[in-house]
């Protein structure tokens, strides 16, 4: 297996809420490859959408380290992790999260002109992704005009625009319906080819079943691991009675 | 019938068909008769009114839906719990079978494309979620009970 | 079932700790703001009549020998109090002498033209004196203080033992000499001779508005050489009125400007609850409120909230009223301002009615919703406007981004610039007020030196022979250097309302932010550069308070001055230097306030932020 691209050792997280603490993640071992797609699955309050916004440098570790490019990130000052996200992270989140006061070109462009990508760049960018996720001649329109699958798409085309290594997803698909669901999967995998790797949490196991491999969690801990293989033979799926 | 189930009908021989049309002919289900063309005799069959009744009961009584018949659930009590197996070992194995399965399916209804086809395969694959699911039930209420 | 329904009010406002704590001050400031408005307003209003009605004043007053009692007698009286005897006399402070105009009125105040004590007592004791208002404040005398007035003996030592206002013709230093109350005993040390004493006696009328017309027929009874004076309580109005002219339109246009300036806070506390709580009304819903019962909850919710907050702020208005209103009673020669129960009541009622409509509406139209909407509507769904699209997003990055969340949010920042303008304009009225003094300081001085170097050797030593009426140049300060410090005291205000509101301003933005700048976090945006674009995002409304306070300012100068004195010729606009500071100044200032909402912002959680409803 080539070196990872994104690698967490040991993870832990305790969170104190009302003076008594929460054991979100008790030491998680995690590794992805360069164009990898990972799905993590588990009930809610397993402590999958902590372990993503660790790997996404977006809150400390209680223990435990991550590596970025085998490089260690974790202990990083606020405004280093700023720019490695900039950089080298893009995150989708659960609700859009669009930024409202901005229109839906400009949101896709952000990311472009925030990693130094000049205005023309970020326009060619955005036309490209925007055309990729399907919604075309809606630059001007402000997020709270869109559906909620169109702003989801948005939000995708933001996470690519700046073409991270690493595309960290939380519950992308949580509120729309399976059509929805199943291009917005072809839509994250869309960086594959040039080396892009995803890690997905989702509770939908046929969003799961797309990826390469499938981690389940449990009560802070990683439970199993399923490696998926591309699809083994046509199967029968009518037995008549003859 | 091929058309409209495509690829997913099993390979059906034509001796297997004329069977099944004598058997129904002798239960007055369908009448045939001979009709020359080509030079050879062709048979063609027609539903008689007794089979279209029987068609339509056949039709309209409804399949059964509970389904307490589970391979695995028995593997999982007779075997797992009679610690012979480790039963997470056994739950993890299924759920790595219903992933794929899942995987399989949703790959199926791409390289189809039909929609008939693609109503099937959502029904199969809400099925195996819902057996993802009841995999995890199994798990909690089995195994972490027994850890415990 | 009403116990129930408070607990659950109260446990809404626990659960929004911050929220409540904001609306509860901003309630109060604005409570506080408009008794202070108001308070101001009546002080300005009729000082001289509202003095008159309080201590009884005459319509008609004749000064001269024992002779003017007579006065008593004239048809049409309807109240007279027994003559009051005075003398002339003097005391020296500070190295300078002042005139006295030493009335015995006695231990027990008379009926007619009764002095009303604003601090301190009435006298009780020979060696006791009470001044009057304008002149104990001119000279910055206090009950406690003692002045050694000439006797015929020497001198006599009178303690000061109160302040009292009445309805006299014109505040000292315009009507000289200054007034003070005395016993008959003291008097008799003064000015032994009873011979030279000047009686004054006044009366009331059953018909005042004949007052000139029965002035004329009294002086008419009076033998000419008898030297009697009588006057009608219209030309002694029409003085106080022409002195006190500035004084009144002074505290008229800030008594506005804080009008102004209080309705804007309460906007922004209106708009700051009417975030829609559409998510609450949901879940209210769906445990069984009916949307009047949710409207209902939510209002005693805010009144609880908004009659805590009034009715600290009002209290705090009646606190600061006479701190920045009382030197302008003393100014007007009035009674001082007090809260009435009218002011608490209505500004408590201002501040309660538009905030149970500004919460009713949004909550009726909010609780008209289907449960399962109102859950889903709890989101923001703002859009952006034209304004904040005219912006390219571009570098720096931070200064986009704020200026198009400013405009995109218009109507917050278009309060916040509003507040802003009201303070500048005050600010830069002020400055040119300061200028203006100090100009006609200059002439004045340029047009004494002229006057009084020929009469220099009459200066040392003078004082003591000064004459009743004859005006000391150099204790007389102008009428701009005597509203110095109402003006800056009242610009402080403002400033401090301003303040208040910005930060809450701000907070309130940064709040409502939470999720968005959480994104722009995840996005990349560093924690400096989160900071920076909530800075940014008030740049625009200092631009726009700068651009429009500063001639807003000197015009409200200008005009005010020109009411008053019919011509600008002595104005002087502040250099330029000090107006180009304003927007510096102010830029700094908010900044300054900025600072602690833009730290949270920066140093926030995304996984919290963005977990949060």
């Amino acid at each position: 297996m080539t070196d990872p691209i994104l690698e967490a050792r040991g993870l832990a997280k305790t969170y104190s809420s009302g003076g008594v603490d929460v054991l979100a993640l008790r030491g998680v071992d995690v590794a992805l490859a360069p164009g990898e797609f990972v799905a993590v699955m588990g009930p809610s309050g397993c402590g999958k959408s902590t372990l993503l916004s660790l790997l996404g440098g977006m809150g400390r570790p209680t223990a435990g380290e991550v590596l970025l490019a085998g490089v260690r990130v974790d202990q990083l000052s606020e405004t280093r992790l700023a720019l490695l996200r900039r950089r080298s992270i893009g995150y989708v989140f659960q609700f859009f999260n669009l930024v409202p006061t901005l229109t839906v070109a400009e949101n896709v462009e952000l990311p472009v002109l925030l990693a130094g990508g000049s205005r023309g760049q970020a326009r060619a960018r955005r036309e490209e992704l925007l055309a990729l996720v399907g919604i075309e001649r809606r630059d001007a329109a402000s997020p709270a005009q869109l559906s909620g699958g169109e702003q989801q798409r948005v939000a995708i085309a933001r996470a690519l625009a700046h073409r991270p290594a690493v595309l960290l997803a939380d519950e992308p698909t949580g509120n729309l319906d399976s059509a929805s669901a199943r291009q917005v999967v072809d839509v994250l995998r869309h960086g594959r080819g040039e080396g892009q790797a995803l890690l997905l949490v989702t509770h939908d196991a046929r969003v799961a079943a797309a990826a390469d491999r499938v981690l389940t969690m449990r009560d802070g801990l990683m439970v199993d691991e399923t490696r998926v293989t591309p699809p083994r033979e046509v199967p029968s799926l009518l037995e008549l009675e003859v | 019938m091929t058309q409209r189930l495509g690829g997913l009908l099993p390979p059906l021989n034509a001796g297997q068909i004329y069977t099944t049309l004598q058997r129904l002919e002798r239960d007055g289900l369908v009448s045939s008769e001979a009709v020359p063309e080509d030079g050879r005799n062709k048979r063609m069959y027609a539903i008689t009114e007794a089979g279209r009744c029987e068609l339509e009961r056949w039709a309209s009584t409804p399949v059964p839906g509970t389904r307490l018949k589970d391979e695995f659930f028995m593997k999982l009590v007779l075997v797992g719990l009679g610690g012979l197996v480790d039963p997470k070992r056994l739950i993890d194995a299924q759920r790595r079978e219903y992933l794929q399965s899942l995987r399989d399916l949703t790959e199926v209804v791409r390289g189809e494309g039909s929609e008939i086809l693609g109503l099937l395969a959502d029904g199969a694959a809400f099925r195996l979620e819902a057996d993802l699911r009841w995999l995890d039930l199994c798990e909690r209420r089995l195994v972490q009970k027994e850890e415990r | 079932m009403l116990v129930t329904f408070l607990r659950i009010a109260l446990a809404g406002i626990r659960g929004r700790a911050l929220a409540a704590l904001l609306t509860a001050l901003l309630a109060a400031v604005t409570a506080a703001v408009l008794t202070l408005a108001l308070g101001l307003r009546s002080v300005a209003d009729e000082p001289w009549d509202r003095t008159f009605r309080e201590t009884n004043g005459a319509h008609l007053i004749a000064l001269g020998g024992p002779e003017v009692a007579r006065l008593a007698r004239l048809p049409g009286v309807v109240e007279a109090a027994p003559p009051v005897p005075g003398s002339f006399t003097s005391f020296a402070l500070a190295g300078q002498r002042f005139a006295l105009n030493a009335l015995a009125t006695g231990p027990e105040p008379p009926r007619v033209e009764r002095p009303a004590v604003t601090s301190g007592r009435w006298l009780t004791a020979a060696d006791e004196i009470v001044l009057e208002q304008s002149f104990a404040a001119a000279l910055g005398i206090r009950p406690g203080d003692a002045v050694d007035a000439a006797a015929s003996s020497g001198r006599i030592r009178l303690r000061v033992v109160g302040v009292a206002a009445i309805a006299s013709g014109a505040p000292y230093p315009d009507h000289q000499p200054g007034i003070g109350f005395v016993a008959r005993d003291a008097l008799v040390a003064i000015q032994p001779d009873s011979e030279r004493w000047i009686w004054s006696q006044a009366v009331r009328l059953s018909e005042p508005a004949r007052a000139d017309e029965l002035a004329g027929r009294a002086r008419q009874s009076f033998r000419p050489e008898s030297r009697v004076v009588v006057e009608s309580w219209f030309e002694r109005r029409s003085e106080a009125g022409d002195r006190s002219r500035t004084t009144t339109i002074v505290l008229t246009a800030y008594s506005a400007l804080l009008l102004v300036a209080g309705v804007l806070v309460l906007v922004n506390l209106v708009g700051g609850r009417a975030v829609t709580r559409h998510r609450e009304i949901g879940l209210l819903k769906a445990v069984g409120f009916t949307p009047r019962l949710v409207a209902l909850l939510f209002l005693v919710e805010q009144l609880l909230l908004g009659l805590a907050g009034a009715g600290a702020g009002v209290a705090g208005g009646a606190v600061l009223l006479p701190l920045v209103a009382g030197d302008s009673a003393a100014l007007l020669a009035s009674t001082p301002a007090t809260v009435t129960g009218a002011h608490v009541a209505l500004s408590i009622a201002a501040v309660c009615t538009l905030m149970a409509v500004a919460t009713v509406l949004p909550t009726i139209r909010g609780a008209r919703l289907g449960v399962v909407h109102a859950l889903a509507a709890g989101r923001s769904r703002r859009s952006a406007g034209a304004a904040s699209r005219s912006i390219p997003l571009g570098r720096p990055l931070p200064l986009t981004l704020g200026l198009k969340e400013a405009l995109g949010r218009s109507s917050r920042t278009l309060i916040a610039a509003l507040a802003l303008t009201v303070t500048v304009a005050a600010l830069v009225a002020g400055l040119t007020f300061e200028t203006t003094t100090r100009n006609e300081a200059n002439i004045d001085a340029g047009a004494l030196a002229a006057i009084s170097r020929p009469g220099d050797r009459a200066a040392p030593g003078a004082a003591d022979q000064l004459a009743p009426g004859h005006p000391d140049p150099i204790a007389v300060p102008g009428m701009s250097a005597r509203l110095r410090p109402i003006v800056h005291s009242l610009n402080a205000v403002l400033v401090l309302i301003a303040a208040i509101n910005l930060l809450a301003i701000v907070v309130l933005t940064v709040r409502e932010r939470t999720r968005d700048l959480a994104v722009l976090k995840a996005i990349g945006l560093t924690p400096a550069q989160l900071g920076r674009s909530v800075h940014a995002a008030q740049t625009v409304a200092v631009a726009a308070a700068s651009a429009l306070g500063i001639p807003l300012g000197l015009a409200l100068f200008l005009g005010v001055y020109a009411i008053v004195n019919g011509d600008t010729d002595r104005t002087a606009i502040p250099p330029w230097w000090a107006l180009a500071a304003t927007p510096l100044l102010l830029a700094a200032a908010v900044w300054a306030i900025t600072l602690a909402p833009a730290r949270r912002a920066s140093q926030l959680d995304v996984t919290t932020a963005l977990s949060r409803e």
